[in-house]
């Protein structure tokens, strides 16, 4: 718990967006990416990214998840009894985990097949559990959902890029769609989970190389 | 941080607990019976489109609801047992009034699932059989189920008129790995080589999936990197079109056995 951020509430804000808002909605795309640089998320990250419309669906889903987890357990924050937040935040995690897969069977039902197990492993997503107890659990509302699209969006950007790359070199289409010349023979290997460890090795190669500033000191 | 109040106290907590699951519980059983005959109408809807992309119809379109639908009239769906008795519609009580090992009751002919037949014993079990007819084309499609490397492997085969020629094939796994054993759902090539093989070779199911398969009518090629996978659909089709023997042969040897269907059916 002492770990958790807590916003600079002192000053009021003149508007609902300010730029603390802006911090928090941005930063979990690049300089505390989730998945890049937290390294959290990785397992739906490896198998969901073999086409572009599953990690379509995967991020809006997680997406939702965090955002909503987010704001219920900051909305709740001061009255979840501090021995057993855990799991109250499990409880609402999986319960809107849930919400996301009977909805999916019922408007989705393509999605739902092919996602199957890996919606319920949004409930074992580190990346939410930490987003609660790191920052919903000591801030506003308003925040706490803003830092959960933030993050949200942080996770989803990446594995969609990531399915691009292994849809398109993997399987020579995207979204189903063929792209590649017929003569290009598909690398069997992208289409394969472990291809994605070394995409997403390559694109935190790529942006720490881009921005040094997040490369690690020693 | 969510501050030390006071329910904290042992009470404050059971009491947070009890109704923080209530609401949970209310919302999502809500939802799900809102929502959960759209789901079953959608697993029925992709049944029945797994049946008919197997039968080469290309007045048949799979995108289109209706045209599905339309299509599955005209199948004409009833059951066998491997001691080759038939069962059909009229039979629903029959059917239902043997539930062993906790097998479901049907509601409808099309919801005979292999995996809900499983849970009866051997003798009992019923297999399916969708017979279509549309503008002379006639086709007949079976259910076989067995395993793949991770979980179970299923799948739909049309059969030609004769009963031993496969018009076309329909896969589908549970967990196989993507890019391996899913190939047998995913890969084009590897189910068109199923076309025009023959079932069955003298008394028994000949069709084998081989690493690199042999000359003959009786040969497929495997899927490279998945020979479990690949020896489960062996193994599946051997076993499975063996259940739908006896009742072929009945088929097969003639008027009587399409006598007792036309009966039975219309």
């Amino acid at each position: 718990m002492a770990e958790t951020t807590v916003v600079d509430q002192s000053k009021e804000k003149s508007g609902l967006i300010g730029k603390e808002e802006i911090k928090l909605l941005k930063d979990p795309l690049h300089s505390n990416n989730p998945i890049t640089i937290q390294v959290l998320g990785i397992c739906s990250a490896l198998a969901v990214t073999g086409s572009v419309y599953k990690s379509l669906v995967m991020a809006v889903a997680l997406i939702f998840v965090c955002a909503m987890s987010s704001l219920i357990i900051s909305l709740l924050r001061n009255s979840i009894p501090n021995s057993i937040r855990l799991i109250v935040q499990l409880l609402v995690i999986a319960g809107l985990v849930q919400i996301v897969e009977i909805t999916l069977g019922a408007f989705a039902y393509t999605a739902y097949v092919e996602l199957s197990v890996f919606i319920g492993l949004i409930i074992t997503n580190c990346i939410v559990m930490g987003r609660l107890e790191a920052f919903a659990m000591g801030n506003r509302p308003w925040q706490a959902l803003l830092d959960g699209i933030g993050n949200g969006i942080g996770y989803g950007w990446i594995l969609v890029a990531m399915a691009v790359v292994r849809e398109l070199f993997g399987k020579g289409t995207f979204m189903g769609w063929a792209v590649m010349p017929e003569a290009y023979v598909a690398n069997n290997l992208m289409v394969l989970p472990a291809s994605s460890l070394f995409v997403i090795g390559i694109f935190i190669w790529i942006q720490r190389a881009w921005d040094p500033a997040l490369v690690d000191k020693s | 941080m969510a501050a030390e109040n006071n329910s904290n106290s042992q009470m404050g907590v059971y009491l947070y607990v009890i109704m923080i699951t209530s609401v949970t519980a209310l919302i999502l059983s809500s939802l799900y019976i809102l929502l959960n005959p759209m789901f079953e109408e959608n697993r029925a809807e992709a049944k029945k489109a797994a049946i008919l992309s197997c039968i080469p119809d290309e007045s048949i379109n799979l995108e289109d609801p209706a045209s599905v639908s339309a299509a599955f009239d005209n199948i004409n769906l009833y059951a066998v047992t491997t001691g080759g008795e038939v069962f059909t519609k009229d039979d629903l009580d029959q059917i239902n009034s043997n539930l062993e090992g906790g097998a479901k009751k049907y509601s409808n002919m099309t919801e005979i699932d292999l995996a809900n037949e499983e849970k009866r014993s051997e003798d009992n079990r019923l297999y399916p059989v969708y017979e279509y007819k549309n503008n002379g084309k006639e086709y007949y499609v079976v259910a076989i189920r067995g395993n793949g490397l991770w979980d179970k492997i299923w799948g739909y085969i049309a059969l030609e008129k004769d009963l031993n020629t496969i018009a076309g094939v329909y896969f589908d796994h549970k967990n196989e790995t993507p890019g391996l054993g899913a190939e047998i759902k995913d890969s084009e090539p590897f189910k068109q080589q199923f076309l025009g093989k023959k079932i069955f070779g003298g008394q028994q199911v000949a069709l084998t999936v081989l690493k690199r398969a042999k000359e003959g009518e009786h040969y497929v090629t495997g899927i490279a990197g998945a020979t479990i996978t690949s020896d489960g659909v062996t193994e599946m089709f051997q076993r499975g079109m063996g259940y739908y023997e006896t009742h072929f042969d009945a088929l097969k040897s003639g008027a009587q056995g399409n006598q007792v269907l036309e009966s039975g059916n219309r």
